[in-house]
């Protein structure tokens, strides 16, 4: 238990517990209740949003499947409000999924444009089908909210049912937000291609964060119409959408807090507009703030409060600097026997348009070998490189690793398979600290559930202990551990190098590609790594690495291929290709 | 079956339609491909040109006066947009500058609701409210000063595009800012100018069609998303295809609605826009380069 | 990233904690004046049914304004606590809940379209504060709730007698275009079940959401049906266009617009009253100002007197809430109990739009003795028959 932590939790508690009895009119109690059905939507968007970065205009859309689901199915049908809307939340989830999928491999802003078109979809649905949704009139005859047989008549046990479900999905979003879900989520807004890397699968990870907002926001819109006791079509209009939106962004998209928080300044700025007399204001006023936090201020009010009160985010869960190592853990991959070649490349090609980057290639790598791949500029070495992790297709030929076809594997498959690699610009993931770039490399030994990872069960925590003890693992085999709790833009650049280099090992890889990792680093760093590479090797990893500096290559490679213009112009041992007359000139080629 | 008379005059009424919505698509693919930017405000442009229009032909200013009063009130608001809310945060992860913009639409919208209200305005056709007869439909005149301005806009836009100087930077940075950055083109420079001009474009394009649609403050909403539904159609990429699926969306609508049934145009509408991005998702995206490892230069 | 600073989060968190603290004093402010006697109003105030709904807040004022002058409730100036619907159910029944809540609010005035009030009348006898409505849905009217009172006739009146009319008239081949909203889908629902009993034949039955702006499939619809005559539905902006681009498109078919589109509004866009010369609509007595036969034109001219100007439809509504709500009060112990006991009584009242009746089983307060069917000549209604 961690005081800074669950202080706000305790804030919000309280406050849900005291507010009836400050506030006991039936308006008061009816603000925060649509507060309530507000928020529980924004945390989900929060998740959507802040995390993944995947903006949803028409969450809209999923609480109208929550408000009309169970409004038919407690009016038509004599359903209880609770099955109805679990049963509500299932459908909203369904048609995420159904949706999400696709949409998903898009880029980031079709998600925005096709999730209004839905909404709007429904909207016209809602018209359309008069006999299901009443049409345009709706349905007025909603009951109250029900547990079973007890009927939830007063506005009072209303308002704490509401808010339980409110700090439920609070809970839920923390959980998420500190869990390897949540790092996956910060890690493929960061950079999909490394997180891709890290064994990532990152189209489902968006489309379950997808699922799960929208199975919030259908929470909310069933809690909502219990409330108002009618839907129509324009309950849950534009207009509703773009309050969920600038909740979020107002309260703070980096923390699920800010959805409740967002929900609470929006509730507040609409009713305190009603009793100016001035609603008129509204629309701009919502317009012009979003635009200044995202400017100015995109912590938002989260963000806010943080920065007046310190300490109160993810941010302050571990004391800086105090990671016990214990006993180093056990490897998580299962040991496999391989014999002869542990990569085999056949024939592989790959260009860009009229550009040739590489043609037909083919080398294979032994098990235990550090096997350089060099070239001048432009050689196609790192194009390979990538046809080989899966980042890029190959045209023709391909490449099997430990007896399995991987041409056409995807980048995280490969990386779950055992090929780990590193890139030549580094891909950091800057949103989250160097312990948990880390993390995210061993993200696939990850055992715990998304069901006991967002109810934040002793499975998760246990789980959690264990990836933070491989990273630590590997943090001090780069001699990184000392700045674990920085984040990467604070670290000198030739750490950046190791601490990709540690996300890489922590995947536990038979293979390691390493592109160029000596770029860019001093000389004296350029030793270190060496003496590294050599520990890795140590450790039964095979290597293969693109690198410039042929010094070092020379130094370490049991076998170098040699790429001129996509093609290979040899192959051999390091002394045997420096008298490769072909190499020779390629290279004065390249200094002429 | 409907004669040819009521299909001429479903085809030419949509296709008079999806000239605000080719505007504001062209708008848009253009800012995109030189900023990186998806600007959701541009229908709220259209919505802006239409009430400013309202405004001064009740003040009774001659035409061509009032329109180049709305020109200017475009290339404005659009540099403005641009050095106001998308420069200071130039850095920034693509899905806030998105959602800046979105956050623009909603501020205009509400400003919009602030200075003309509720009330939809009246707009004199341009040459009076007179129609004439094309292959059986009958059409107001004002149809005449929509497609050719539309057509006067799309020709001085590809033009300028294919031929200046300018045009051909705005190439040069849709291409690869970097590398155009290195031949002498400031980017930034040729970002608010595409600003600009798109911003004029779509207060344009509201304009010409206010006499038909009136001015409303929410006009700027069905404007808005039906040019973004254009512009995914051109891949986000091509302006020529933003145009001509921003055409075929009007005549769409409007053939669904008279041939079909005018219930379920809206959802016939979303239900193609919906199928399109899932088999684009689903077919399309299957290449595995779709993760981008980055260009290299 | 920007790094916030303590000052830029104090500023933005006081600008945030401020929003609720202006409004709190204010909040105080309006539930102060116990003296007064309230009345909560539901209006549409923005959104597409604003335009007509606002004109009906007119009348409630000019009523308010009027009643005060004879002293009010005992002695109790009348005061009004608008809010607004925004044209849509939601806020309506969240408006409705807010008005019950305020002890000192005795009853609550609505002039919303249908959905709005149905939405109302879902909670009426739960939260137990009498309604008086404006309003053309017959569902708010029958089945009777408790609390819930309309005047105005029904949807069902104004079809019955355009339907009878034009079953006079020897129109036959009747064409609608109505909104796909809650009043043109009830609309729809009634034209199909009245013209099927009454012999007549739907030509063509066309729909429009409210932000369409192109009405020529409709249109065209409509001509190629060749119908006898035309009845079009659509307030606001739909409700212009559709008479603009049906005479641009040449239909010469008589031409039957529904009632609540012909606002000032209206006229005004379409460049003038005198423009829509021709166009009938089935009407109420309200129209005819100081035409209207017997009490109509009575009232009618009290109204003026109030408003200080000419009165429209909407108006002359608002008024005969007014009137049916004092009638009442008179008659009750000026509790929300005892005013309902007293609506349930009403029976035969004078208001400008009819004699307003109400019965327990029956809240619609007027009917077809209302209506008549009249015409747009140089720019004023007339009776369709003086034509």
């Amino acid at each position: 238990m961690n005081a800074a932590r669950d202080l706000p939790a305790a804030l919000l508690i309280l406050a849900v517990l005291v507010y009836p009895a400050l506030f006991h009119s039936g308006f008061a109690l009816g603000a925060a209740l649509m507060v309530a059905g507000l928020a529980i939507g924004a945390v989900g968007l929060v998740l959507l949003l802040g995390l993944a970065h995947q903006l949803a205009i028409g969450q809209a859309a999923f609480y109208m499947i929550g408000g009309y689901g169970s409004a038919i199915l407690t009016t038509q049908y004599g359903w209880d409000g609770t099955s109805a809307m679990l049963v509500s939340a299932l459908c909203a989830s369904a048609v995420a999924y159904v949706i999400g999928g696709p949409i998903l491999r898009l880029r980031g802003f079709v998600l925005a444009i096709a999730s209004l078109a839905l909404q709007l979809l429904f909207i016209a649905l809602a018209i359309l089908l008069v006999g299901i949704t009443g049409g345009a009139s709706g349905i007025p005859t909603v009951p109250h909210f029900s547990l079973g047989p007890w009927v939830v008549a007063s506005d009072l046990s209303y308002y704490f049912i509401a808010w339980f479900l409110v700090l439920a999905a609070l809970a839920i979003g923390i959980n998420i937000d500190r869990s390897r879900v949540g790092r996956a989520l910060r890690a493929l807004a960061a950079d999909e291609a490394g997180a891709a890397a890290s064994g990532i699968n990152t189209t489902s990870y968006k489309v379950l964060i997808f699922v799960i907002s929208a199975a919030m926001a259908s929470i909310g819109g069933s809690l909502i119409v219990h409330f108002l006791r009618v839907i129509d079509p324009t309950v849950f209009g534009l207009q509703f959408s773009l309050d969920i939106i600038t909740a979020v962004i107002i309260g703070g998209m980096q923390s699920v807090w800010g959805g409740v928080l967002g929900a609470i300044v929006i509730v507040a700025l609409r009713e305190a507009l009603r009793l100016l007399e001035q609603p008129a204001w509204e629309v701009v006023i919502m317009g012009v703030l979003t635009v200044v936090v995202l400017i100015g201020f995109r912590a938002g009010v989260v963000g806010a409060i943080e920065a007046l009160f310190g300490a109160w985010s993810r941010k302050s869960e571990s004391a800086p600097g105090n990671h016990e190592l214990g006993p180093a853990p056990a490897a998580l991959r299962a040991p496999t026997e391989r014999r002869g070649a542990l990569l085999q490349v056949e024939g592989a090609s790959r260009s860009f348009g009229a550009l040739r980057a590489v043609e037909r290639v083919s080398f294979a790598v032994a098990s235990g070998e550090i096997v350089a791949l060099i070239g001048p500029n432009g050689a196609g070495k790192t194009t390979l490189l990538d046809t080989i992790s899966g980042h890029r297709a190959f045209d023709k030929g391909g490449a099997v690793f430990g007896g399995v076809d991987i041409t056409r594997t995807m980048p995280d498959a490969i990386a779950r398979a055992g090929i780990a690699r590193t890139f030549q610009a580094i891909r950091s993931f800057d949103n989250m600290s160097v312990l948990e770039n880390v993390m995210c490399g061993c993200h696939i030994f990850s055992r715990a559930s998304f069901a006991s990872v967002s109810l934040g069960l002793p499975g998760a925590a246990e789980d959690e202990r264990r990836l933070r003890a491989v990273a630590m693992r590997e943090l001090d085999f780069v001699g990184l551990r000392d700045v674990a709790d920085l984040r990467p833009d604070q670290i000198s650049f030739g750490h950046q190098r190791m601490m990709e280099l540690a996300r890489a090992m922590a995947l536990e890889p038979e293979l390691l590609l390493l592109d160029e990792p000596a770029s860019g680093l001093n000389d004296s760093e350029t030793e270190v790594l060496a003496e590294l590479l050599l520990r890795i090797r140590a450790r039964g990893v095979t290597i293969l690495l693109v690198e410039h500096d042929i010094r070092l290559v020379m130094g370490l490679a049991d076998k170098v291929v040699v790429l001129d213009h996509g093609e290979k112009i040899a192959e051999g041992t390091a002394d045997c290709v420096r008298q490769d007359p072909q190499v020779l000139s390629a290279y004065l080629g390249m200094a002429a | 079956m409907p004669d040819s008379a009521a299909l001429a005059q479903f085809l030419l009424t949509g296709l008079t339609t999806g000239c605000a919505y080719a505007l504001v698509a062209l708008a848009i693919v253009l800012m995109f491909n030189v900023s990186g930017v998806v600007n959701l405000a541009q229908g709220e442009y259209g919505a802006l040109g239409g009430l400013l229009l309202a405004s001064l032909s009740a003040m009774h200013l001659p035409l061509a006066l009032s329109l180049a009063l709305v020109i200017a009130a475009g290339l404005l608001l659009g540099a403005a947009q641009e050095r106001l809310t998308i420069r200071p945060i130039r850095s920034a992860p693509q899905f806030v500058l998105i959602t800046v913009t979105l956050g623009v639409a909603v501020a205009i919208r509400g400003a919009a609701f602030l200075i003309w209200g509720k009330d939809p305005l009246n707009v004199p056709g341009f040459s009076g409210d007179d129609v004439f007869f094309l292959w059986g439909a009958l059409l107001p005149i004002q149809t005449i000063w929509i497609w050719g301005g539309t057509a006067v806009l799309l020709a001085l836009v590809f033009v300028g595009l294919g031929f200046t100087r300018i045009g051909r930077a705005i190439r040069a940075c849709s291409l690869n800012s970097r590398a155009a950055r290195l031949m002498g083109i400031n980017p930034q420079r040729m970002t608010v100018l595409v600003f600009a001009a798109g911003g004029a474009m779509s207060t344009l394009g509201g304009a010409l069609i206010a006499p038909l649609t009136l001015a409303s403050w929410d006009s700027g909403l069905t404007i808005g998303l039906k040019g973004l539904i254009a512009a995914i159609f051109g891949s986000f990429r091509s302006p020529g295809l933003a145009v001509a699926a921003g055409l075929a969306i009007g005549a769409l609508e409007s053939c669904i609605a008279g041939l079909g049934s005018s219930e379920a145009k809206d959802v016939v509408l979303y239900l193609i826009l919906l199928a399109a991005l899932l088999v684009m998702g689903g077919v399309f995206a299957r290449g595995r380069d779709r993760l981008h490892v980055g260009t290299s230069i | 990233m920007t790094r916030i600073t303590r000052r830029d989060a104090a500023r933005l968190l006081g600008g945030v904690l401020s929003l609720p603290a202006v409004g709190a004093p204010l909040m105080r402010r309006a539930f102060a004046e116990p003296q007064d006697f309230k009345i909560g109003v539901i209006a549409s105030m923005t959104g597409p049914a604003a335009p007509f709904f606002k004109e009906y807040v007119e009348g409630f004022q000019a009523y308010a304004k009027s009643w005060n002058t004879r002293g009010g409730v005992n002695g109790r100036p009348v005061s009004l606590n608008i809010n607004d619907d925004e044209s849509a159910p939601a806020p309506a029944a969240n408006a409705y809940r807010r008005v019950a809540a305020d002890p000192d609010t005795t009853l609550a005035w609505v002039a919303g379209p249908g959905a709005g009030g149905l939405a109302i009348k879902a909670m009426a006898s739960e939260l137990k504060l009498p309604v008086v409505s404006g309003g053309a849905v017959d569902t708010l009217g029958i089945p009777a709730d408790p609390y819930f009172f309309k005047i105005a006739p029904a949807n069902r009146d104004y079809m019955k007698l355009y339907l009878t009319w034009c079953k006079e008239r020897g129109y036959k081949k009747l064409a609608f275009v109505l909104g796909n909203d809650a009043y043109g889908q009830g609309e729809a629902q009634i034209a199909k079940e009245m013209t099927a009993s009454l012999g007549l034949d739907i030509a063509a039955l066309e729909t429009f959401s409210a932000t369409d702006s192109n009405f020529s499939s409709q249109l065209v619809r409509v001509r190629s049906s060749a119908p006898d005559i035309v009845y079009a539905a659509g307030t606001g902006a739909p409700g212009i266009l559709i008479y603009k681009q049906y005479r641009q498109l040449g239909l010469k078919y008589p031409l039957c617009f529904m009632l609540a589109a012909l606002t000032s509004a209206f006229f005004q866009a379409i460049g003038g009253a005198s423009e829509a010369d021709g166009v009938m609509t089935p009407g109420l007595l309200g129209m005819l100002g100081k035409q209207a036969p017997g009490e109509s034109g009575k009232l009618y001219d009290q109204l003026v007197d109030a408003l200080g100007r000419p009165a429209s439809l909407a108006n002359s509504l608002g008024w005969d809430i007014g009137i049916v709500t004092e009638t009442a009060i008179k008659r009750s112990d000026v509790s929300r109990e005892g005013i309902r006991a007293a609506l349930d009584q009403v029976k035969d009242l004078p208001g400008i739009n009819g004699p307003i009746t109400f019965t327990p089983q029956n809240h619609i307060g007027q009917d077809t003795r209302g209506l008549a069917m009249l015409k747009l000549a140089s720019g004023k209604f007339v009776p369709v028959d003086q034509a």
